[in-house]
């Protein structure tokens, strides 16, 4: 057994590399993928919290938070496609006709 | 390993009839909306009006009634009836003003009230879970269909960028909202209210839930409009199209606060001062920015954002005053609040015209001399909004702030006092506009009847509940005895 | 600590292993080839025939809506390996929500179906 302290200081690491990803690059698909490291993160902090108390319910959890991650993922895709007809960009700052 | 599911009862299906009825509807209307010619497509919408009539009617059956299902996630309380009958009037006012504004956008496809529809189901989910998960589960329900209503006028670029923004946005925060429900998940061993509840009341507080509740209070605070979390607002609001922005302004915001309200009072009760100061310092915050910030804006539906934000601010007094009056002027001032901002937003609407959003300060300008009704009923809301009597925005604010004393939060009370009369200035502005400054010559207004029918009925409804608060207040008290006084 | 650690040594050992033959292998081969590069060495290989078109193909839009639909359906089946690990004792209850499941993805199916996002040409 890995110990849940371990665990979640894994967890707690990928969420930062996911929540710097998602503030700092300026990309939409490496934003996008920052996001779905965080939600990565939480899927393992849920696993590791299910395994340590010895609980189901964390291990049904990620596949919901896995589901819903798909369904964000496809929506954003969709919409930069619809932007990139307009704008022929993906760059977050050639996005500018509203102000950030 | 054959009966370990003896213990367990079966749901009880009729707590959720409301929902699978507004789940049935928007498939239908999926499944149908490609066999009806282009020409009328407004069906789609007429469908959907009925369907939050019927759905009104059959929620209504249920007030007073109290089930506790699905393994203690999902409860039918009078807040979460009361919450339901709040959202279908507001969507039926909201479908009410998109019927003509879609075509006058030649983007009228089914799919706009299909979307409304699952996005009204998610918040239904939302209002009604007990559980962490299924709060994220119905926010979740929620958000994606408004992504896809924020970017609905495809060629448009800047509805499209908005709903981009929103999306980051939105996705960015609900993983945070996640992280903070695992490590509530990690700290109590359940995900679900009573657990958290019962596990706090018999182990003390555990310092790792301090760090959830606010990762709780940031997740939900984006659709709320919240201060770490208003940036995307006035953008969303701007680019969207009129009408979703009408209902993102409104609708999901409420259903946020509703959500946030059930897992402080019901899951975090013994953390409440600690919360209390979090929405204190928020509340303050929201108020202030969102009020200062919409004095120096020319644009109305920029302005009207950032009035929705310091809205939000006075909602959060009434979460944080902890009592039972706070959440009947809450819900009280969720009404007074969706009949005045959808108002104002039908006013853009209306003056929608070839060539022009309607949403600059300049398309205001004379409206007084060209359509005197309208500029009149347009006084109505912005006087409620600032909280003006004899108006359904007066009482709101009152009933609040009175919350508030009763709590003792002299200081928050102090600045919303102050910050109310900063709001003064700058709705005043667009009255000014109106009535002071001449009509500049361009096109016609179109003068759409099912945009009038619903401009009406919200300024009729604004001074009637104005002067005869009672049969929303009687609402009120019932759902607030959820939590306080049984 | 080391107790609780222990049966991921040898997958540890593995990890680095494979990284180190890797790098020494790259090594190696970097300290002793010879450094003479031309034109034909250096475009890009596709099987010994000469290169048709560059690299950076563009893409059908067609493709990508079926990408769409092949993850949103992919990913929502994940939710069926619970079920039929508890198939037998769930029982019919069990059957019938999951039966509302995938009706619900049915419909989404035939919306898709309906407006065309199906159809190649």
């Amino acid at each position: 057994m890995i110990p849940v302290n371990v665990i979640f200081l894994y967890s707690l690491i990928i969420f930062c590399i996911g929540l710097w990803g998602a503030l700092s690059r300026r990309n939409v698909f490496i934003v996008l993928m920052g996001i779905e490291l965080m939600l990565n993160a939480v899927n393992i902090a849920f696993v590791g919290f299910a395994s340590s108390l010895g609980n189901i319910a964390g291990q049904i959890i990620p596949i919901f938070v896995i589901t819903v991650a798909a369904g964000e993922a496809a929506v954003g895709l969709a919409i930069v496609v619809a932007i990139f007809r307009n704008r022929l960009s993906i760059n977050i700052d050639s996005f500018n006709i509203l102000k950030w | 390993m054959s009966n370990f599911l003896a213990g367990i009862q079966f749901p009880d299906i009729t707590a959720i009839i409301p929902e699978v009825i507004a789940l049935i509807i928007g498939c239908l209307i999926l499944l149908i909306d490609p066999f009806i010619p282009k020409q009328k497509k407004r069906l789609n919408g007429y469908i959907a009006l009925f369907g939050f009539v019927v759905l009104f009617f059959v929620t209504l059956s249920y007030l007073g009634k109290s089930i506790v299902t699905f393994f203690d996630m999902f409860s039918v309380d009078n807040f979460s009836t009361s919450m339901k009958l709040f959202f279908f009037v507001a969507n039926f006012v909201v479908v009410l003003i998109s019927l003509r504004y879609l075509e006058m956008e030649d983007s009228n496809l089914g799919e706009y009230y299909a979307l409304l529809m699952f996005a009204t189901v998610g918040m239904m989910v939302m209002v009604s879970s007990k559980d962490l998960i299924m709060f994220y589960i119905g926010l979740e329900t929620m958000a994606i269909p408004l992504y896809v209503l924020a970017g609905f006028i495809r060629m448009n670029e800047r509805s499209a960028e908005s709903a981009l923004k929103y999306l980051l946005m939105g996705v960015f925060v609900s993983g945070i909202f996640l992280y903070g429900i695992a490590l509530t998940y990690g700290a109590t061993g359940s995900t679900k209210l009573v657990d958290i509840v019962r596990f706090t009341y018999i182990n003390g507080v555990n310092p790792i839930l301090f760090v959830a509740i606010i990762l709780i209070a940031c997740g939900l605070g984006l659709e709320i409009a919240m201060v770490p979390f208003h940036f995307w607002a006035p953008d969303v609001y701007e680019g969207a199209p009129t009408s979703v922005t009408a209902f993102i302004s409104v609708v999901p915001k409420v259903a946020a606060i509703a959500a946030l309200l059930r897992v402080y009072f019901e899951g975090f009760t013994f953390f409440a001062p600690y919360w209390q100061t979090v929405l204190w310092l928020l509340s303050a915050l929201t108020m202030i920015i969102g009020n200062v910030t919409a004095v120096v804006q020319d644009n109305v539906k920029r302005m009207l954002a950032y009035s929705s934000v310091a809205h939000a601010g006075y909602m959060l007094m009434g979460i944080l005053s902890f009592n039972e009056l706070g959440v009947s002027s809450l819900v009280y001032y969720f009404f007074a609040y969706s009949f005045m901002n959808i108002g104002a937003f039908a006013l853009v609407i209306y003056l929608r015209r070839k060539n022009i959003v309607g949403d600059r300060l300049e398309d205001f300008r004379g409206l007084a001399q060209k359509d005197p009704i309208a500029a009149l009923v347009m006084v109505v809301f912005l006087l409620s909004l600032a909280g003006v009597p004899p108006t359904v925005g007066f009482v709101g604010k009152f009933l609040i702030f009175s919350a508030a004393l009763k709590a003792g939060f002299y200081w928050l009370l102090v600045i919303a006092v102050v910050t109310s009369v900063i709001s003064l200035y700058y709705y005043f502005k667009i009255a000014r506009s109106m009535y002071l400054e001449e009509p500049v010559a361009d096109e016609p207004l179109l003068q759409p009847l099912s945009v009038k029918i619903a401009i009406f009925l919200l300024a009729i409804l604004t001074v009637v509940f104005g002067v005869y608060p009672t049969p929303i207040m009687n609402l009120a008290d019932l759902s607030a005895k959820v939590f306080f006084g049984y | 600590m080391y107790q609780a650690i222990s049966p991921y040594v040898p997958v540890l050992i593995l990890i680095l292993l494979a990284v180190l033959f890797g790098v020494v292998t790259l090594l190696i081969a970097w300290l002793v080839r010879p450094n003479a590069p031309y034109s034909e060495k250096l475009s890009p290989y596709e099987c010994g025939v000469e290169p048709l078109q560059p690299g950076k193909l563009r893409m059908s839009i067609r493709f990508f809506v079926i990408v769409l639909l092949f993850l949103l359906f992919d990913v929502e089946a994940v939710f069926m390996y619970p079920w039929a690990v508890m198939y037998k004792p769930l029982g019919w209850w069990g059957f019938i929500e999951m039966a509302l499941f995938v009706i619900i993805l049915f419909v989404g199916y035939i919306y898709a179906w309906l407006k065309g996002a199906l159809e190649w040409e």
